[in-house]
C-alpha cells in the first residue's frame, strides 16, 4: 500500500484503436510522484497518444487512467488540467493571437477567482488578482530563460524560444504533473544541453513529477530516472535507464532485427 | 383528386430537388477539396442566368448554344473567382472561415452591383423550349424541370466519368482526402483547384440557365445556393452521392410543408432538419446509406 | 446641433452597440456569427411592443428585451456552440431567418410584415452616448483581463486552449450570451429611435454590415473597430450613398481587406490611456518649448 501512495499516475491496460488502427494496446504505466521520467520508442509506437489519453484529448476505449487515486478516464482535457497535469505538444501549439506575456498569462490566470461578469465590470478585486498573476508570470518567463521577450509575439520567437514558451506556459497552470511531449526536436546540441538544465532545474525547484517523450537517447539517458519503451502501441519494458538499454527486447525493437 | 394532388405535389417536389441538385453537386465539390461552404456559388449561377439571357436574346440562338455558353461562362467566372478571391487567402495559409467570408462577399458584392447597375428588374428569357408544361392525367409536369432533370443526369455522370477515369479526377478525389497528395503524385495543386472551380461553375452555368429560364433572372437569384448548402449538410459533408439524394428529400420536404402546412414555416423546417443532422448525424444521408463522404475528422 | 446630424450620430451610436457586440463574439472569439441581427430584433420588438401593447416605458422593454434575448440565446447558444465554422455562421444565419419568420408570421402580435407603428422616437443622443460608454467599457475590461485571452486562445487553437484548462464550450457560451445583450440593446434603442419597426430590418444585410466593420477594423483591435464602425456607418450617410451602392462598397471593403490584410486595418494595434498622456505631454512640452522660443 506504502508504494501504491507514491504512485501519482497509474495507466492500467489502456487501449485505444482508431478505426482499424491499435494506437496503444493494453498499456501499463506506474508513475511515482516526483519522478523525472521518459517515454521512449520507435516512430508510431503510441508515445503521443499515450499523452492524448492522460491529458484527455482521446478517452480511451479500455482500460483506466487515474490521477492521484482518481480515475480521469473520460473527463474532459480542461478538468484534468485543473486537476493537475498540464503538457506541451509535439507540433508547437501557442497562441499566435497572443503575445509571450500573455500566452504564459492565459494559462496562469485561467483559475484567477473573479468570475465573468466581476471581470467585465471590471471590479478592484479583478485589478488585484490580475497584478498577482503578472508576477507569477514573470516568473515561470525568468524560469525558462525568456524574461525580455514579454512584447514579442510568439511566432517572431526562434524555434528553440518557441519550445521553451511551452514549457512556461505549461507551468504557469501549476501542474503536480507536466508531460512534455518531444521537447528537444528541432534542437541543435547547445539549445539540447541548455534544455536539459532547464528540466533539471524545474524538477528540482517546483518539486513536480515529469514525464517526457523524447527521441534524443543523450538526453533521456543523461536526465530520467525511469523509462518506458513502447513499441507497436504496446509497452515492451521499464526500469531505470541503464536497465532497459540491456533489455533484448528493446534492444529488438530499436534494431529491427 | 386527393390522391391526384399529391402525385402533382410530389412531382412539384422532384422537380425543385432537380434544381437543389444540380447547386449542391457543384457547391460539394468545391467543398470537398477545400472544405469550405462557397457561397460565390450562387453569384455565377446568377451571372450565368445574365450571360444566358443576353447571349439566347442578342444572337437569337436556342437552348443548346446558350447551354454551351453558359457552361464555360459559368466556368471560367468560376475560376477567375478562385484567382482573384480566394488564391490569395490559399496562399498565406489564412484560416478556413476567411474563404468562406470571402465567398459570401463577393456573392453579396456581385448581387448588389448588378441591384445597383440593372436595378431590382426581373428579365424574362424568350422561350427557348416549345412547351412549357405538359399535362398528363391532370398533373402539370413543367418542361423546364424535366430538362433540367435531365441536364442534371448528364452532368452529373460526366462529371463521374471525369471523377474516376480521367487523370485529373483521380487528383481531384485524391485532394479531397488531402489537399496534398496530388503534389506528391507530381500534379499541381492550383491545377487541380482550377479544374474543379471549373467543373462546378459549369455546373453553375447550368442551374443559371434553367433557373433563369423557369424563375427569370435578378439578381437574388443565387440565393438559391442557401439551400444547396443545406442539402449538401444533409447529403453529408462533400459527398457527392448524398447531396444528390438529399436534393430530392429537401425539394420533397419544402414542398409538402408549403402545401400542408404554410410557407412560412418551410425555411424553419429545412433549417432545423440541416442543424439536427449537424448536430446528431454530421456524416448524413450518405453516413446513413454508407456512401463515402471523401472527408476524414481529425483531432490532432 | 442640426437635427439631421443628431440623429445621423444616434444611429452611428446605435450602430457601434451592435458592432461591440460583434466584436466580442466575432473578433476576439471567432465565431462568425449571423445571429446578432436575431437579438437585435428580439430587443427592437421587446420595447416597441412593451409599450405600443402594455404601455411600459423604454427602459423596461429594454430590460424584458434583455431577458428574452438571453433565455433565447441560452438554448440557440447550446444548440449550435457545438457546431464549427462555416456551420455555426449558418446555423446562426438559420436562427435570425427563424426570428424574421416569427415576427412575421404571429401577424396579430407583431403587425407582421406591416411592423410596428407609434413608437415614441425618445431615444437622445445623450443617452445613446453613455450607453455606448458602458459597452465600450465593458469590451475593454472584457478584453484586458482573463476573458479576452482566454478569447483569443480559443479564436487560436481551441484544443490547446482546452488543455491550457479552458472550458471551451462554456466560455463561448458565456460571450455568445453578452453579445446577445449588446445587440437587443442596440435593437431596443433603434425601435426607439425610428417610430416605426419592420422585420425586415433586421436581415442578413445588417449582419454583413457588421460582419465588415469588424473585418475592416481589425479582428484584434476595439479600436479599429470602433473607428471602422464610426467610418463606414457615417460616410455612407454623409455622402448620401443609395442602400445598393453602400452594399457594393461594404462587400468590396471586406474583399480587399480580407485578401490583403486579414488582420485588419488597425492590426493589434490598441490606443491606451498612457500613450495618450504622452502625446498631450510632449506636445504640452513642444508649444512650452515654442514659448520660450
Amino acid at each position: 500500500m506504502k508504494n501504491e501512495q507514491g504512485t501519482i499516475l497509474h495507466v492500467d491496460n489502456v487501449t485505444m484503436r482508431f478505426g482499424g488502427v491499435v494506437a496503444v494496446n493494453g498499456a501499463n504505466i506506474r508513475l511515482r510522484r516526483g519522478r523525472l521520467a521518459g517515454i521512449i520508442g520507435p516512430n508510431g509506437a503510441g508515445k503521443t497518444t499515450m499523452f492524448n489519453l492522460i491529458s484527455g484529448v482521446y478517452t480511451p476505449v479500455e482500460g483506466e487512467i487515474r490521477f492521484k487515486d482518481q480515475a480521469i478516464t473520460g473527463k474532459s482535457p480542461d478538468e484534468i488540467t485543473h486537476l493537475g497535469i498540464s503538457r506541451t505538444f509535439q507540433n508547437i501549439r501557442l497562441f499566435e493571437g497572443l503575445n509571450v506575456y500573455d500566452n504564459v498569462k492565459m494559462a496562469a490566470s485561467c483559475r484567477s477567482e473573479y468570475s465573468f461578469l466581476e471581470a467585465i465590470l471590471g471590479l478592484p478585486k479583478v485589478w488585484k488578482l490580475e497584478r498577482e498573476v503578472a508576477s507569477e508570470v514573470e516568473y515561470y518567463l525568468d524560469l525558462v530563460g525568456l524574461s525580455g521577450y514579454e512584447k514579442v509575439w510568439p511566432e517572431n520567437l526562434a524555434y528553440g524560444l518557441q519550445r521553451k514558451l511551452e514549457i512556461a506556459r505549461a507551468l504557469a497552470s501549476k501542474p503536480e504533473l507536466l508531460l512534455l511531449d518531444e521537447p528537444a526536436a528541432g534542437l541543435n546540441p547547445t539549445e539540447v544541453q541548455e534544455l536539459m538544465e532547464i528540466i533539471r532545474h524545474i524538477h528540482k525547484e517546483l518539486d513536480i513529477t515529469i514525464l517526457l517523450i523524447e527521441h534524443h537517447m543523450d538526453m533521456v539517458m543523461s536526465i530520467c530516472e525511469e523509462l518506458w519503451v513502447m513499441n507497436f502501441g504496446a509497452v515492451i519494458a521499464n526500469g531505470d535507464p541503464e536497465s532497459v538499454q540491456q533489455d533484448p527486447e528493446v534492444l529488438k525493437a530499436y534494431l529491427g532485427s | 383528386m386527393v390522391k391526384c394532388l399529391l402525385l402533382q405535389q410530389i412531382i412539384n417536389g422532384l422537380s425543385l430537388g432537380s434544381v437543389y441538385a444540380l447547386i449542391a453537386v457543384g457547391f460539394a465539390l468545391v467543398f470537398s477539396i477545400l472544405k469550405f461552404s462557397n457561397f460565390s456559388h450562387g453569384s455565377v449561377i446568377m451571372l450565368s442566368a445574365y450571360l444566358g439571357l443576353w447571349f439566347s436574346n442578342n444572337f437569337n440562338v436556342g437552348l443548346l448554344p446558350t447551354l454551351l455558353v453558359c457552361i464555360l461562362g459559368g466556368g471560367t467566372l468560376a475560376v477567375i473567382i478562385e484567382k482573384i478571391g480566394f488564391k490569395p487567402i490559399r496562399d498565406k495559409e489564412g484560416p478556413l472561415i476567411y474563404l468562406f467570408v470571402v465567398s459570401i462577399a463577393i456573392s453579396m458584392f456581385l448581387q448588389y452591383l448588378m441591384t445597383a447597375l440593372l436595378g431590382g428588374r426581373f428579365f424574362i428569357y424568350k422561350p427557348l423550349l416549345k412547351t412549357s408544361a405538359w399535362r398528363v392525367a391532370g398533373l402539370t409536369i413543367p418542361v423546364v424541370n424535366l430538362a433540367m432533370l435531365g441536364a442534371s443526369v448528364i452532368a452529373l455522370a460526366i462529371l463521374l466519368y471525369v471523377l474516376y477515369r480521367t487523370t485529373i479526377g483521380i487528383a481531384i478525389r485524391a485532394a479531397s482526402t488531402d489537399l496534398f497528395t496530388p503534389n506528391l503524385l507530381g500534379i499541381n495543386i492550383d491545377l487541380v483547384v482550377s479544374v474543379t472551380f471549373f467543373i462546378s461553375g459549369a455546373l453553375a452555368g447550368i442551374s443559371g440557365l434553367f433557373l433563369g429560364m423557369s424563375l427569370n433572372v435578378y439578381p437574388q437569384l443565387g440565393g438559391l445556393v442557401m439551400k444547396a448548402f443545406i442539402a449538401t449538410v444533409i447529403g453529408g459533408l462533400g459527398s457527392l452521392g448524398g447531396a444528390v439524394i438529399a436534393s430530392f428529400m429537401l425539394g420533397l420536404l419544402e414542398t409538402m410543408i408549403t402545401a400542408y402546412i404554410g410557407g412560412a414555416v418551410t425555411p424553419m423546417v429545412s433549417f432545423a432538419v440541416m442543424i439536427l443532422f449537424l448536430l446528431f448525424k454530421p456524416e448524413g444521408v450518405a453516413g446513413l446509406l454508407g456512401l463515402s463522404s471523401g472527408t476524414t475528422t481529425q483531432k490532432l | 446641433m442640426s437635427s439631421y446630424l443628431t440623429s445621423v450620430l444616434i444611429f452611428t451610436g446605435i450602430n457601434l452597440i451592435a458592432v461591440l457586440g460583434m466584436f466580442l463574439l466575432m473578433g476576439l472569439t471567432g465565431l462568425l456569427s449571423f445571429g446578432q441581427v436575431g437579438f437585435m430584433a428580439i430587443g427592437a420588438y421587446a420595447a416597441a411592443l412593451g409599450y405600443t401593447k402594455f404601455g411600459l416605458p423604454f427602459g423596461i422593454g429594454l430590460l424584458i428585451g434583455i431577458v428574452i434575448s438571453l433565455l433565447v440565446g441560452l438554448v440557440i447558444g447550446t444548440v449550435t456552440l457545438k457546431l464549427k465554422n462555416d456551420y455555426f455562421a449558418l446555423a446562426t444565419y438559420g436562427f435570425s431567418e427563424v426570428i424574421k419568420n416569427v415576427l412575421i408570421y404571429f401577424s396579430s402580435f407583431t403587425g407582421g410584415s406591416m411592423g410596428v407603428f407609434g413608437i415614441p422616437a425618445s431615444v437622445t443622443l445623450p443617452l445613446v452616448a453613455v450607453i455606448f460608454l458602458v459597452g465600450l467599457v465593458i469590451t475593454r475590461n472584457f478584453k484586458v483581463t482573463k476573458l479576452g485571452r482566454n478569447s483569443l486562445a480559443i479564436r487560436n487553437d481551441e484544443l490547446a486552449a482546452q488543455v491550457m484548462g479552458i472550458n471551451v464550450f462554456k466560455h463561448k457560451l458565456s460571450v455568445f450570451l453578452l453579445s446577445a445583450v449588446f445587440g437587443s440593446v442596440a435593437g431596443s434603442l433603434l425601435a426607439f429611435a425610428t417610430y416605426y419597426i419592420e422585420p425586415n430590418l433586421f436581415d442578413w444585410n445588417r449582419s454583413i454590415s457588421l460582419i465588415v466593420i469588424v473585418f475592416f477594423g481589425g479582428i484584434n483591435s476595439l479600436t479599429g473597430a470602433v473607428t471602422a464602425g464610426l467610418a463606414l456607418t457615417l460616410l455612407p450617410e454623409v455622402l448620401h450613398f443609395g442602400a445598393e451602392w453602400r452594399m457594393v462598397i461594404y462587400t468590396f471593403i471586406i474583399i480587399v481587406t480580407m485578401i490583403f490584410r486579414p488582420t485588419g486595418l488597425f492590426g493589434r494595434w490598441e490606443i491606451s490611456g498612457r500613450q495618450m498622456m504622452d502625446w498631450f505631454r510632449n506636445r504640452g512640452q513642444r508649444s512650452a518649448a515654442r514659448g520660450r522660443g
